[in-house]
C-alpha cells in the first residue's frame, strides 16, 4: 500500500530579516558622512641642523661665466600680523603683496637658464597660519618645484 | 456564478528581491563608511591645495598627526599639552623602532624611520606649533612626512 505524497512547503519567514536590514540600512544612511577627498604633498625635509644662508645674489650680467651655473636656493619669507593672516612675502629684496606676484617672480627665475634653483627655503612668521603656508607650497609644487624646506622666521 | 470571498484570498508578495535590493545598499554603506574616524580626525579643517597630488600607494607603515586650530595635537580626540605632545611623538617613535626590529630591519643610531609621518593640520594652525611639532618628529629620526590638504574647501 502506498503511502500518499504529502507536498511539504517550507516557508522562510522573509519579513524579520527585512525589518532589521531597513533598521541597518537606515542607521548606515543616516550615519553616512562621505570623507572629503584628500591631497599630498610628499617632504624631505633637512634635519634640524641650524640653517644655512643661502647664496641669494646672481651672477653679474655683464660677465659671463663659462662654469656651470651653481646650484641655488631662494630664500622666501613669510610675514604675518598677529591674527595669522599673511601680511606679504619677500623673496630676497623684492616684496609681495600676495601669492600671485611672488609666483610670477618665482616663474621667471625658474626659466632663467643661469641660474638652477634646487630649493626653496620658507622661512615663515611664527603667528602665520598653516593655510598661508600651504599655498606657498601649493605654487613651488605647481610650478613644479619639489625641494622645498621651510623654517620660522626669527 | 459565486464570486469568491475576499478573507480567502491569501495574497503573499515575493520579498526575496527586495531583500536583494537592501542588502546591496547595506553592502555600499558598509564599504563606503569611514571607519578611521578616530585617525583621520574630522575636525581638522585642511588647507587647500589643488596642485597637491592624489594619494597614491598609502604608507603602510605611518604616524597620523592631527593638528587642531590652535595647533594641539589630537590624539584619540583628546587635545594634548606641547608636552604631552612631544612625549607621544617619542613613543611612537620608540613603537616605530620596535616594528622595524621585529620586521627584521636593523636600524643604527640616528638613522632615519621608516615611518611616514602624516601631517593634517588645521588650516588655521599657527605655524610655531605645526614646526615644533615636525621638528620633535625629526629630533626622534622620522624623516618623512607626508602633509595633507583638500583638493576643494569644505565649509
Amino acid at each position: 500500500m502506498f503511502r500518499p505524497r504529502q507536498s511539504t512547503e517550507i516557508e522562510v519567514p522573509l519579513t524579520p530579516m527585512l525589518d532589521v536590514a531597513f533598521q541597518l540600512l537606515t542607521f548606515f544612511i543616516l550615519t553616512f558622512k562621505p570623507a572629503p577627498m584628500e591631497l599630498q604633498f610628499d617632504l624631505n625635509l633637512l634635519p634640524t641642523t641650524p640653517q644655512t644662508q643661502p647664496e641669494p645674489e646672481p651672477p653679474p650680467e655683464d660677465s659671463p661665466s663659462d662654469e656651470p651655473p651653481a646650484i641655488r636656493s631662494f630664500q622666501v619669507s613669510l610675514l604675518s600680523d598677529s591674527t595669522g593672516g599673511l601680511t606679504g612675502i619677500e623673496l630676497e629684496e623684492l616684496r609681495f603683496d600676495d601669492i600671485a606676484g611672488l609666483r610670477e617672480q618665482v616663474k621667471g627665475l625658474l626659466e632663467d637658464p643661469d641660474y638652477a634653483f634646487d630649493q626653496a627655503l620658507i622661512r615663515a612668521d611664527p603667528d602665520l597660519h598653516w593655510e598661508h603656508l600651504v599655498a606657498v607650497l601649493n605654487m613651488f609644487s605647481d610650478l613644479g618645484m619639489s625641494k622645498v624646506n621651510f623654517t620660522e622666521l626669527r | 456564478m459565486p464570486r469568491p470571498r475576499l478573507h480567502n484570498v491569501k495574497y503573499q508578495p515575493d520579498l526575496t528581491p527586495l531583500l536583494d535590493v537592501v542588502f546591496q545598499l547595506m553592502t555600499f554603506f558598509i564599504m563606503v563608511s569611514n571607519f578611521n574616524q578616530e585617525v583621520y580626525d574630522q575636525r581638522v579643517r585642511l588647507p587647500v591645495a589643488g596642485s597637491a597630488r592624489p594619494i597614491q600607494n598609502p604608507a603602510e607603515d605611518k604616524l597620523v598627526l592631527n593638528i587642531d586650530e590652535t595647533g594641539r595635537l589630537l590624539v584619540a580626540s583628546q587635545a594634548l599639552s606641547a608636552d604631552e605632545a612631544i612625549k607621544h611623538i617619542r613613543f611612537q617613535a620608540d613603537l616605530a623602532r620596535l616594528n622595524a626590529d621585529a620586521a627584521g630591519i636593523a636600524l643604527s643610531a640616528g638613522e632615519p624611520l621608516p615611518t611616514t609621518v602624516i601631517l593634517r593640520a588645521d588650516r588655521q594652525a599657527p605655524f610655531t606649533e605645526v614646526f615644533r611639532l615636525i621638528r620633535a618628529c625629526q629630533d626622534v629620526n622620522f624623516s618623512r612626512f607626508d602633509l595633507r590638504a583638500l583638493s576643494a574647501p569644505t565649509y
